[in-house]
């Protein structure tokens, strides 16, 4: 098999493998990271968030595709069904942060947590119970092609992954960054007290924060399913769990950490299936998390502050 | 401390006294089911989590052939269907629940074979039978336990009839891929080495990850192999990305070939689009339309396993009508041993073909059918295939 | 502990009592309660063991499962017809406990800098690489078509296999369990992870070897683990890697901030309410794990620190 890793056909295959998985592990790891860097909580449940968003992007397709409408506005019906997605996304984010982690932000540390993984474990059967535990198929309104460039063929839709996911996390660092409400992000991070005293509505600012992270796993959902084409209720945990994986590689709490740690867990997969037997792909991908760790405990951008478990 | 100990060995001695029963008209014991209560039957499928399309398909079958039968002498029957998480601590849960239940007379299930190998000891110490409808792992029938029968089969006729057709198209370069799971990667093992047997060569086997989206990097290593064929073991869930995302890699001359688990109209032919055309699934011979046609109107598009369940839950109804004993006030007397020899002789066209045990618990009657997903007048379905 | 009415009953009175009726209880619930009961019982286990490294401690552990699968595949291995070496369960026991601490401290030594949250996804990864490798591993471990005829514990003639005397078993275990946690809880030791937990630093000031006593904590809360692996494998009579899931390190991860972090009789009642609800649920069928799921959120909302916090950890949190 080493032999695969001189075929530069196959070298550019993987990598394009690898950074469309890549792409959509960083989308969600972003929300895992945003939360966490504002309330060091670990969202459990953001996972379902991801699922609930594919599902709402998958109704609004289905909805088009009855009424007819998609042949006529193919690309239009993908930015509502993305807008739908989000929207969804956004609400249930929004009401998880209401109903499950506000009443616990004074409670010892790992209640939240504890709230969210039953969060989770509903979410799942809520879905389950709604799609009588079938799995869903996209509707495939968008042909598949190809681009070829000599030996090597990428699909239209890894090209759209890449750059979609490249697009959103570019523009959520520029909303971090320049924006008013984005610097209140980053204020309330710092200290939430102390913003609090500079009169930054901090429930606000919370509740921002959820509504921006669901919406990026809902276009990751979107994405998804449009192409995987089957989503079901359990479609959530794998995702999520290799994104929190990827935002900690990252260095939790760091966006553009989650970015890096989402692409390099991409690539550790796609690569590293051509040195393993496949079926050791996610011992590869867990080990080099130990290494990175080991090397750099606080992540790969993390920060050094002290911290208690 | 000392007092503890004491009373922790007082209490082994305590259980020396709990050992089960043993009963009197039948070698094994008998099961009464008093005048006006029901014969349960009990089932262990999953309800909740990632298979649970599968587990409930399961469980309509079995209901549906049920309520196709309404009373057994003069008593009506209910499925008491419980949720066994595909897995080995709650279906020994169940196991015990069921065994201990006077009105149980056998059970479906279990749904998997890591809830089926633990359940199936707890049921032979009770002596309490139970038909798998989808429990395929060799060991279950290979030990030798009396009261364990299945109407699907075991992975090993699966695999060699799978192979056979293989080596008939002379695809003799094959891949053969599974998802790591007890069915899939025994499947797929057996298909190798049934094509090794036969001079075919196996270029490559891997292992995926059950739940997983993405296989292209795997397949892509394999690209270079040009292989004739992947074969996969698993179900629909990996199987249906495994065969869409060949193309997209470029293994666009390989044929795919799969195994009962992805014979689902949704979740392989719908779910792939145009891309399984021309994938092969092995499966049993197809149900009869009109009993498809009865089943979809109540539950909906049927899964996989649901005719299987129906005939396991028709088999199970059956031995008990022969061997259940109708005393003056109506109480039904079943020997647990006679009602075990009864559904071992069982002869009985089902709607997955002819059914007949082998002393193993294995059926030894149909074989397994080669389909092809087609494309004609515009609808895609599994076309069977002469062979 | 004590009400004001029955002030003058000692604690030892009650607990004596306690037990008195756990002991009858099988007969009187029947084999399936039973079995129930013994599968709540090896959680209780589990919990008092990962409250060692989470509650004591205060090492955020999601892999502990993998401690569980160690003891499990130790004894699953060295006593069926696998490589048909039939070592007693008894002579087992030891070496299980002597794995699964070994393996704690293994996984101890390259996570020793970390902290907090990355310390939970490297155990996560840990637990994660256990439960994958045992499934790839198929010429030691059958890989998923598991290990099957494993021995039951015998003593003489006597088999320990029905669910009434695994009960028993495990109730012996629990009571030895509680016995050496309760200890712990009290000694120098006990007393130095209390002290890391609440600020590491001001530990290590204060000439705490936290290098030491973070390895332990891993070593001796993954023994735990080790007993409660092999009791599983004997009990359940064939093991498989799926029954080492993530789920397992977070049900028993849920259970002990359920019944209240860092205290035993916690650890107990929130097991009974885990593993037991579940069981209970099984009436409503589909919407089982959806009422499980709206439980578990409820119960954090209303008791944010658990049915019955330690009393030690409820003077601390007051600053928070």
């Amino acid at each position: 098999m080493i032999s695969n890793l001189l075929n530069p056909e196959i070298l550019i295959d993987q990598v394009i493998n690898g950074l469309t998985i890549g792409g959509i592990y960083a989308l969600i790891a972003l929300g895992y990271t945003l939360v966490y860097g504002i309330l060091f909580m670990i969202n459990f449940a953001h996972g379902e968030i991801f699922m609930f968003g594919s599902f709402g992007g998958f109704w609004a397709l289905t909805y088009f595709v009855n009424r007819g409408i998609t042949g006529n506005h193919p690309i239009l019906c993908v930015a509502v069904a993305f807008l739908v997605a989000m929207v969804v996304s956004s609400v249930l984010g929004a009401l998880l942060e209401r109903i499950a982690y506000r009443p616990l932000r004074t409670a010892p540390r790992l209640a939240p947590l504890i709230s969210a993984i039953g969060a989770s474990i509903f979410l799942q059967n809520v879905m389950m119970l709604i799609i009588k535990a079938r799995m869903q198929v996209y509707p495939d309104i968008i042909p598949e092609e190809f681009l070829e460039m000599g030996p090597v063929s990428i699909s239209y839709f890894q090209i759209f992954i890449i750059s979609g996911s490249v697009l959103l996390m570019v523009g959520l660092y520029l909303f971090i960054q320049k924006t008013k409400v984005g610097k209140a992000m980053r204020a309330v991070a710092e200290d939430r007290e102390a913003a609090l005293l500079m009169g930054i509505d901090v429930d606000r600012i919370i509740l921002i924060t959820f509504v921006i992270g669901s919406a990026l796993a809902a276009a990751a959902g979107v994405m998804v399913g449009m192409y995987y084409s089957q989503i079901n209720h359990m479609m959530g945990f794998i995702p999520g769990i290799k994104a929190f994986t990827a935002a900690v590689l990252g260095g939790i709490g760091n966006v553009v950490g989650a970015m890096l740690g989402g692409y390099f867990l991409g690539m550790a997969e796609a690569l590293g299936v051509l040195f393993m037997p496949a079926e050791y792909k996610d011992v590869i991908a867990f080990s080099l998390l130990v290494l990175v760790l080991i090397f750099r405990p606080r992540g790969i951008l993390g920060e050094v502050v002290s911290e208690r478990a | 401390m000392k007092k503890k100990l004491l009373a922790l060995l007082l209490l082994f001695f305590i259980g020396n006294f709990l050992a089960p029963p043993v009963g009197h008209a039948d070698q094994w014991g008998v099961i009464t089911i008093p005048p006006g209560k029901p014969i349960k039957i009990g089932m262990g499928t999953m309800l909740t989590g990632d298979y649970a399309s599968m587990g409930i398909d399961i469980k309509h079958g079995a209901e549906m052939a049920i309520e196709k039968k309404g009373k057994i002498l003069g008593h009506r029957v209910i499925l008491q269907a419980e949720d066994d998480g595909c897995a080995g601590p709650p279906s020994v849960a169940i196991a015990e629940k069921m065994c201990n239940d006077p009105l149980v007379v056998g059970l479906i299930g279990y749904m998997c074979s890591g809830g089926s190998k633990p359940a199936s000891d707890i049921h032979n110490k009770y002596k309490v039978v139970m038909i798998s409808a989808s429990s395929t792992a060799l060991e279950l029938t290979a030990r030798g336990i009396p009261i364990f029968f299945r109407t699907c089969w075991n992975d090993k006729i699966q695999a060699r009839r799978a192979a056979a057709f293989a080596l008939s198209r002379k695809w003799t370069k094959v891949v053969v891929l599974h998802d790591k799971s007890d069915y899939g990667q025994s499947l797929a093992e057996d298909f190798a080495e049934n094509i090794r047997q036969k001079g075919g060569k196996i270029l490559a086997m891997e292992g995926l990850t059950r739940g997983d989206k993405d296989f292209t990097p795997v397949l892509t290593k394999i690209k270079p192999l040009r292989p004739q064929l992947i074969y996969f073991g698993g179900m629909a869930a990996e199987g249906v990305l495994v065969a869409r995302q060949m193309k997209r890699v470029g293994l666009r001359k390989t044929h795919f070939m799969s195994d009962d688990g992805c014979y689902t109209e949704k979740d392989f032919i719908q779910a792939g689009g145009k891309a399984t055309n021309g994938c092969y699934v092995t499966y049993a011979k197809e149900p009869d339309p009109e009993w498809v046609k009865e089943f979809e109107s109540k539950y909906g598009p049927r899964q996989t396993f649901s005719p299987q369940a129906y005939d396991a839950a028709t088999i199970l109804m059956m031995a008990v009508e022969r061997v259940a004993k109708k005393q003056a006030d109506g109480t039904l007397i079943i020997g647990k041993k006679a009602l075990r020899d009864a559904i071992a002789d069982t002869k009985y066209n089902g709607i997955t073909g002819e059914i007949a045990f082998d002393p193993y618990g294995d059926r030894s009657g149909s074989v397994v059918v080669v389909y092809k997903v087609v494309e004609e007048e515009g609808k895609r379905f599994f076309k069977q295939m002469a062979f | 502990m004590q009400g004001p009415f029955f002030k003058h009953i000692p604690l030892k009175a009650y607990l004596a009592a306690l037990l008195f009726c756990l002991l009858l209880l099988p007969p009187i619930v029947g084999n399936y309660w039973t079995q129930v009961l013994g599968d709540i019982g090896i959680y209780v286990m589990l919990g008092i063991g990962l409250n060692v490294v989470v509650g004591f401690a205060g090492l955020l552990d999601l892999g502990y499962v993998a401690f569980y699968a160690i003891g499990a595949y130790g004894y699953a291995l060295l006593a069926s017809p696998q490589f048909n070496i039939h070592i007693p369960f008894w002579m087992m026991l030891p070496l299980c406990v002597a794995m699964a601490a070994g393996g704690g401290a293994l996984l101890g030594i390259p996570v020793l800098r970390m902290r907090g949250d990355y310390l939970a996804i490297v155990t996560l990864g840990f637990g994660e690489i256990i439960r994958i490798v045992l499934n790839n591993l198929d010429p030691v471990t059958n890989g998923p078509r598991g290990l099957l005829r494993i021995d039951p514990p015998a003593m003489g003639g006597f088999v320990i296999n029905s669910p009434a005397r695994w009960y028993y078993m495990i109730l012996a275990g629990i009571l030895f369990s509680v016995f050496v946690a309760d200890r712990l809880n009290n000694s120098r030791i006990g007393r130095a992870w209390i002290a890391m937990r609440e600020d590491q630093d001001a530990a290590e000031i204060m000439g705490i070897n936290i290098l030491k006593y973070k390895l332990l904590a891993f070593a001796i809360g993954a023994s735990f683990a080790g007993i409660g692996g092999a009791i599983f494998a004997a009990r359940q009579g064939s093991i498989f890697p799926e029954n080492f899931s993530l789920m397992v390190s977070i049900n028993v991860l849920c259970l002990i901030i359920i019944g209240g972090m860092g205290s035993i009789p916690g650890v107990i009642l929130g097991a009974v309410v885990l593993i037991g609800l579940p069981e209970v649920l099984r009436e409503v069928q589909q919407y089982r794990m959806l009422a499980f799921g709206g439980l578990l959120v409820a119960m954090m909302i209303f008791r944010p620190t658990g049915f019955i916090p330690s009393a030690r950890r409820k003077l601390e949190f007051r600053e928070e």
